[in-house]
């Protein structure tokens, strides 16, 4: 009964498959056993089509990655120019 | 060539599209199985991407010999697991947002349910059917570890799905166990 489910996924040496397949054609309780662990495996196996959607969607995160460094790149140009501007016309104001 | 061919051969030549494009092919497989091993979305979600970001610097040494979905849910469950190394923490499953209607879903949540170093064995080896070989590589111990747990793992999802326990909410018990600590001369008593 122990090696039942290894022998279902065919994890087995040679010689126990061949114990335990022939002990399964005089044993009622065993042969029923296999078949609950047969139909167990195959719902597991089917699992894998079975996906789930993540929430944030990863792929366009690698382009996110790029495109969050944006604003930063603006925002941090644009403070520049600004203090460039601001000091050019202070230094304009304070000629005149 | 079939369009996987194509997608891979435009990716290798830095083709950002033909990567979002392939990407998005295996993102939910991806994410899926992360999910399976890691138990919570969050964590799944920075596997997915760690992912591809390996994809995409790492895809010139991809040589076809196995298919890309093979090597994506190598290196998923490879960067999934060393997660779970590096985190060693109690998990809680996180409540699902449907109930459980069917089929594929009870055995999702007892799955889910089992402890951390179990439910590694059963998405690893009857979800994904990673060969044992491999299994005992990833998880850094002997295949007759592997047997010797992957048959505890399994007898326990039975109980769960027999005893008609379908996870959810509860707290997944005995998580902080190393899969190091299971000894695989260590007889079972049933």
């Amino acid at each position: 009964m122990e090696l039942i489910p290894a022998y279902v996924k065919g994890e087995l040496t040679k010689n126990q498959m061949t114990e335990v397949s022939s002990h399964l054609q005089s044993c009622n309780s065993c042969y029923e056993e296999m078949e609950k662990w047969e139909e167990l495996f195959a719902e597991l196996r089917s699992l894998v089509n079975y996906t789930h959607k993540p929430e944030k969607k990863v792929a366009q995160l690698t382009k996110g990655k790029v495109s969050s460094l944006t604003p930063w790149i603006v925002g941090g140009v644009g403070l520049g120019v600004g203090v460039l501007l601001a000091a050019g016309g202070a230094l304009l104001w304070r000629k005149k | 060539m079939k369009v996987e061919h194509v997608l891979i051969e435009k990716v290798k030549r830095g083709d950002p599209k033909a990567f979002q494009e392939l990407f998005s092919r295996f993102e939910r497989d991806i994410y899926t199985l992360a999910y399976r091993l890691l138990g919570n979305r969050e964590d799944a979600e920075d596997v997915t991407q760690e992912v591809a970001w390996i994809l995409w610097s790492k895809i010139k040494s991809f040589r076809n010999e196995s298919s890309l979905s093979t090597w994506l849910y190598r290196v998923t469950a490879n960067t999934a697991l060393q997660v779970l190394r590096k985190k060693r923490k109690i998990i809680y499953v996180e409540p699902s947002a449907h109930k459980a209607e069917d089929m594929h879903l009870m055995l999702e949540m007892a799955v889910m349910d089992l402890p951390e170093n179990q439910r590694a064995l059963i998405v690893l080896r009857d979800i994904y059917n990673f060969p044992i070989k491999e299994i005992a590589k990833m998880l850094d111990i002997s295949e007759e570890n592997v047997r010797v747990q992957l048959h505890r793992a399994r007898k326990a999802l039975r109980k769960k799905l027999e005893g008609g326990e379908n996870g959810g909410v509860q707290r997944s018990n005995g998580t902080n166990t190393s899969l190091r600590e299971g000894r695989a001369d260590e007889k079972s008593n049933d």
